[in-house]
């Protein structure tokens, strides 16, 4: 495990992340799959089989690895948020921004980036 | 599917939709004038205008607790710090809020003349303040979002949605409250 010295160990053994990105993945696919039955859409996107994360050598590889994830999960998020005309898919979508603005700051503390 | 809407370019409102939803009484010579395009506007997003003016009031309180705060000399020069940058965040989006709510025709809501913010003794109680409201202000965002109609003022809200989940994080920290589970609301 790398992660390993205390300054991130305050973040990430207890960081719910994962389940919390299991979670959106699942209700992205429902809600996707819901709305296919009333309106054009396509098949929900499923994983890549392999992504490239470059070299991973350092805690710090890793958390910024993962904010800069969050990161572009906020920007994405954010963006789009006034594109999306369903009001329950809105809705959604900001409860996600939420979660991405929520991991963003705490990795951003953990690599001692300014949340002010 | 389209993703584009047409919520920014509203199709015409007729006369009796302005009266009825601005409770107007035009004169019968001024019958034949157009109608302001504000009063128009007002009429489509009037929704908009009262989730604007509440989300406005919050702004306003919000400053005033950092007032508060700041003013107690009770925190630390990193607390000050903090507590500098989230009030310039909520000066700018009470700027922000009160553009909106004028070009939409209505009355921004002025802040309080005071506000309880009960007793604060300690910087601990200045942050747990702060976080109270901004958590409040969070739910207050996210649960109103889905209901703005206006594309324009969804777009400046979301922005605002981020700065409070940001503060609130921060001051959980702060706090050593938990951050890793997402909030109930």
């Amino acid at each position: 495990m790398i992660i390993e010295k205390p300054g991130c160990n305050s973040v990430a053994p207890n960081f719910d992340e994962k389940a919390d990105e299991k979670a959106k993945e699942i209700n992205v696919r429902r809600e996707w799959l819901r709305l296919a039955g009333t309106a054009s859409a396509g098949e929900p996107k499923g994983p890549e089989t392999k992504y490239d994360f470059g070299k991973l050598h350092s805690e710090k590889d890793i958390l910024r690895l993962a904010r800069d994830r969050e990161n572009g999960a906020v920007l994405a998020y954010g963006t789009l948020a006034s594109n999306l005309l369903t009001k329950a898919v809105l809705n959604f979508g900001a409860n996600v921004l939420v979660d991405e603005v929520r991991h963003r700051t705490i990795l951003n503390a953990a690599l001692g980036i300014p949340n002010y | 599917m389209s993703m584009k809407d047409d919520k920014n370019n509203p199709k015409p409102v007729s006369r009796r939709q302005v009266l009825q939803a601005g409770g107007l009484s035009v004169a019968a010579g001024m019958m034949a004038t157009a109608i302001p395009a504000a009063a128009a506007r007002e009429a489509r997003f009037v929704g908009d205008l009262a989730i604007l003016n509440v989300a406005l009031g919050l702004e306003h309180q919000a400053i005033a607790a950092y007032d508060a705060g700041a003013s107690s000399k009770l925190l630390s020069a990193d607390q000050l710090k903090i507590a500098v940058s989230f009030q310039n965040d909520h000066k700018r989006h009470r700027d922000v809020l009160t553009g909106f709510v004028k070009r939409f025709g209505g009355t921004p809501v002025a802040p309080k003349s005071s506000y309880d913010f009960g007793a604060i003794t300690s910087a601990a109680d200045i942050v747990k303040l702060a976080q109270s409201l901004e958590e409040g202000a969070e739910g207050a965002y996210l649960a109103n979002a889905g209901k703005l109609e206006n594309r324009e003022i969804l777009n400046a809200a979301v922005p605002i949605l981020e700065d409070e989940v940001r503060h609130n994080t921060v001051f959980r920290q702060l706090l050593g409250m938990n951050v890793t589970e997402r909030l109930k609301y």
